[in-house]
């Protein structure tokens, strides 16, 4: 028992201090790329706006879900001054495609209608028939400058934004329309559940579009109806279900944000806002994050120190876990040469001792990413914190597997050198 | 069986070049109860490392059974697992391993299947008078019985060739002779014995001396 604890206590000290090695460089190589991936930059990629998108994590990765959100108290409240903030503190595009029911009998082409396939609408069309539709922010309508694009009508003012109950809906309609139905037509439509009335007020110009970042919406086959901001009281529950959704919504918006900005202190500040508020907002961050500019001048900074200081810790431990399998190896020369005796080759020995100091190897890098995973505040939220962390965890799986390969060959160059038959003459 | 011809060992230490073993020639047949005798440092074990596969000759030429010896250390080893049996003064048991272990090491490298080791084991055990220590440790056993378990590893594949590195060295009279007569025993079953003593008492029951002095044959 006495030999066997103390042949596992050398491979506990080792993997230890392999363990607090990986995950101190890991953590600060963490950092450091964290502090690295900062400014926006789209100089020279041909793109002239970026917009991050607005999100909420409901539902996702043991978050509650929107559904139990929504029956907590003030929750549409909260949504509503969410949704006043980031049009108040932000250039906040709201922008959404819910399609409109068609309960009128109404003009349009096949090519208009959201083909969700004839399981959701039943074979004729029994569910109902739902027609392509954007709804955009007073922001948006002005950012797209589609004012400009009209071809016939007037476009959105201040008072269309607004709904109160029972009030149409002003309506600009893609070019598409403009031969089926008349400036001040009406028609009903069930929208997000509630049913409305919308006035044509106008017609867009052919090939009308919106961009937002690699998505081009060529609204000639939509409906365009303002984001509605709701300027009344609720009337029942169906209302109050109405809004919270419509809500939910207008907060999946985008933030335009412009050349040179800091993109890390966008997502602080809807982080800040998100949990004032108690909501669980945040910014994905995915389309934007090629456009991250490095910081040169980062090595200089605290997080470059702390990197270079972890990897000098973590040289240090590795001379000293090689130092420990080479006294390792002294100890246990003696089993070995017996091993040598009995038929043993000496490089199915090697490979033996080899694969051990692997597996610690791994088992050691497997901790370091779980710590750094779970424990230390790995937000799986964001997409550039996961893209991080997978770029942590491989520059320490390179430097993990080059120490292990030099701490190998030079157990190999030791064992190669020592005269490992030497021992088995000696007394125990 | 065994022949070796013009056969030099050189170790280098701290840059100086020392022969070990300076143009040995020598047979020894099947069946034979050999003694290499000389005094420390004469080369004897050297010679038995050499003969056993564990260490390469500097130069000359091994032949076992008319096959010249040389190859890599994977062929050596299967070589030693094949032939060769080993027998030393300190026993070279693996103490943290059990007695049953320690025989059947030799039969794990030949990738016998578990079961049939423990049977061979038990068989040899039993013929060697040490059947109930199976489950007990080195440090539990007498001089005289850890040697039986080391003659018991050493025979248990069925070696050609014994080597025995001053196998009476760590024990007393009674044990000393009772090693004496497994070792003519095996001998007797067949086994090729070579033995390297500087003991007069151990060289008297082999049936041929082999002197050696400074790393040289003498007669």
């Amino acid at each position: 028992m006495k030999y066997k604890f103390s042949k596992y206590i050398n491979l506990l000290v080792c993997f230890c201090l392999l363990t607090v090695g990986m995950t101190t460089f890991m953590i600060s190589n963490k950092n450091y790329l964290k502090a690295k991936h900062k400014i926006i930059d789209f100089d020279n990629k041909n793109i002239e706006s970026l917009y991050l998108r607005v999100t909420d994590v409901y539902g996702r990765d043991n978050q509650k879900t929107l559904f139990q959100f929504f029956s907590e108290e003030d929750s549409l409240e909260r949504m509503k001054k969410f949704c006043g903030i980031l049009n108040k503190e932000f250039n906040y595009l709201e922008f959404d495609t819910q399609s409109l029911l068609v309960l009128d009998d109404f003009n349009y082409k096949d090519e208009f209608r959201i083909d969700y396939g004839k399981e959701f609408f039943g074979e004729n069309d029994e569910i109902g028939i739902s027609l392509k539709s954007v709804q955009m922010g007073e922001n948006t309508y002005d950012i797209f400058n589609l004012e400009s694009q009209l071809i016939d009508g007037r476009g959105f003012e201040n008072n269309d934004f607004i709904f109160e109950n029972n009030r149409t809906v002003s309506a600009i309609l893609g070019h598409e329309y403009s031969e089926l139905i008349n400036i001040g037509d009406t028609v009903n439509f069930e929208y997000l559940s509630k049913n409305i009335t919308v006035t044509v007020i106008g017609f867009f110009e052919k090939n009308t579009s919106v961009t937002l970042n690699n998505n081009i919406y060529f609204l000639d086959e939509f409906i365009i109806i303002p984001s509605l901001d709701l300027n009344y009281d609720i009337l029942n529950e169906d209302d109050e279900r109405f809004q919270k959704i419509l809500y939910s919504l207008k907060n999946w918006g985008y933030i335009k944000i412009n050349n040179g900005e800091d993109f890390c202190d966008y997502r602080k500040r809807i982080d800040d806002i998100s949990k004032e508020l108690d909501l669980k907002y945040v910014v994905n961050e995915g389309f934007v994050y090629p456009y991250i500019r490095n910081i040169s001048n980062t090595i200089n900074s605290n997080k470059g120190i702390f990197l270079i200081a972890s990897i000098v810790l973590f040289l240090i431990l590795s001379a000293i876990i090689a130092y420990i399998y080479i006294w390792n190896y002294n100890k246990n020369k003696k089993i070995y040469s017996i091993h040598l005796i009995c038929g043993c080759s000496l490089l199915r020995l090697k490979l033996r001792i080899f694969f051990q100091i692997f597996i610690q190897f791994m088992l050691s890098l497997s901790i370091a990413s779980l710590v750094n995973r779970l424990i230390l505040g790995y937000d799986n939220i964001y997409v550039s914190e996961r893209i991080l962390l997978r770029q942590a965890v491989r520059q320490t799986s390179i430097l993990s597997i080059i120490i292990m390969i030099v701490i190998c060959l030079i157990l190999n160059i030791y064992i190669n050198k020592s005269n490992i038959y030497s021992s088995i003459r000696k007394e125990n | 069986m065994i022949k070796l011809n013009n056969i030099c060992k050189n170790f280098r230490y701290k840059n100086t070049e020392i022969k070990a073993l300076n143009n040995i020639n020598i047979q020894i047949d099947k069946n034979e109860m050999v003694a290499i005798m000389g005094p420390s440092g004469s080369g004897k074990s050297t010679l038995l490392n050499i003969i056993g596969g564990i260490l390469k000759q500097t130069s000359g030429e091994y032949l076992f059974n008319n096959k010249v010896v040389i190859g890599n250390e994977t062929y050596m080893a299967k070589f030693r697992s094949d032939n060769i049996g080993f027998i030393l003064q300190h026993f070279a048991l693996i103490n943290n391993r059990n007695i049953l272990y320690n025989i059947g090491l030799p039969l794990k490298y030949k990738n016998i299947e578990k079961s049939k080791i423990k049977e061979k084991v038990i068989s040899i055990a039993d013929s060697l008078g040490i059947l109930n220590k199976l489950e007990m440790y080195p440090h539990m056993l007498s001089g005289g019985e850890c040697q039986r378990v080391a003659i018991a590893r050493a025979v248990v594949s069925s070696p050609n060739i014994i080597l025995a590195d001053e196998p009476t060295n760590s024990l007393g009279d009674y044990n000393k002779c009772e090693v004496l007569d497994i070792l003519k025993r095996l001998n007797k079953e067949g086994i090729t014995i070579i033995i390297a003593t500087h003991d007069e008492n151990v060289a008297r029951i082999c049936y041929k001396k082999i002197n050696i002095n400074d790393g040289k044959v003498s007669n």
